[in-house]
């Protein structure tokens, strides 16, 4: 059964798809893995300020940040290490505060573990999207071929979007969660701040729809190749 | 569900459509214009590749062609 689908919108799409794989690389890889939670600290200066003056200030990221609710009572100036919104820049310090009720720490120099919670995080989740949109190129490419996207190789993708959306980001998000509860364990901060262990479900929620969806498709591809050379 | 058939699913089915269109003297791209099948499609019936026929196919050739189904088709039971 001959497929007859819209092949130059699969190819403009399949084109976009390859500009975000490439983004997300250079953007996401890079970015993260030369940015402050990674190896940045061992860039010689002059990198940073190519960086800076060819992509702006922020293209290596910021300095990484955990946001936690104050314990009551705590005030600012009880803090030593912490330092009110609005002061002097303070390079040294281990945080600042950003409202009466909600502490902004800033990791200046994470230590191993640390950075491996922040860093691993955010680099698995690169490594996700990279995954996700790998597979989804060679999705959409069948659009353009004459058996259609109606196969069970697309299918089986499906559920490794599934997986790699569901697993992939529920693990991504522990180890965030796990850099951040780190962070504000440290025993300069942890008297001040509601240091509670908190993770994402979005991902095995979105995993789990995916997952359905992909039993769906396979059922429909099944029922698809049935119908191929019925005449 | 039951396990979708495979390609090479092998059958005692035999198509007689060839042996029928010689009998009227009728090419297939001619049979494939008035019964408004593709003439790929038909080559594919012709030449035993067809997984199945529809009723509704089956039942325009047979007209087109002044035939029985039976005469389309015929079971080996050797193969």
């Amino acid at each position: 059964m001959k497929h007859r689908g819209a092949r130059p919108g699969a190819l403009a799409l399949e084109i976009l798809l390859y500009i975000g794989v490439a983004c997300t690389a250079v953007l996401g890889l890079l970015r993260t893995l030369l940015g402050s939670a990674g190896f940045g600290g061992m860039l010689p200066g002059w990198a940073w300020g190519v960086s800076e003056r060819l992509f702006g200030p922020y293209f290596l990221g910021e300095v990484p940040s955990v946001r936690a609710p104050l314990v009551n009572g705590v005030e600012v100036h009880t803090t030593p290490e912490l330092y009110a919104y609005g002061a002097e820049p303070v390079p040294t310090g281990r945080g600042e505060f950003s409202g009466p009720f909600e502490a902004r720490v800033s990791v200046f120099a994470p230590d191993f573990t640390q950075r491996v919670g922040l860093l691993g995080g955010q680099l698995l989740a690169v490594l996700l999207a990279l995954g996700i949109l790998l597979l989804l190129v060679r999705m959409v490419r069948t659009l353009r071929r004459d058996e259609g996207p109606f196969t069970s190789a697309n299918a089986n993708r499906l559920r490794s979007i599934a997986w790699l959306v569901g697993a992939g980001g529920t693990a991504s998000s522990l180890l965030v969660a796990w850099g951040q509860w780190l962070v504000l364990n440290d025993a300069a901060i942890a008297p001040f701040v509601d240091n509670r262990f908190e993770i994402n479900v979005l991902p095995l929620l979105a995993g789990a729809g995916i997952y359905v969806f992909a039993e769906l498709f396979r059922r429909g591809a099944a029922m698809h190749a049935d119908l191929e050379r019925v005449i | 569900m039951s396990a979708p058939a495979r390609d090479d699913e092998p059958h005692g089915i035999r198509i007689r459509l060839d042996e029928v269109l010689e009998a009227r003297g009728m090419s297939l791209a001619e049979l494939a214009r008035r019964v408004d099948v593709t003439v790929a499609n038909l080559s594919v019936l012709k030449n035993g590749r067809a997984r199945a026929v529809r009723f509704s196919t089956l039942s325009v050739i047979c007209r087109e062609l002044g035939c029985q189904p039976g005469d389309l088709l015929a079971f080996d039971g050797d193969r």
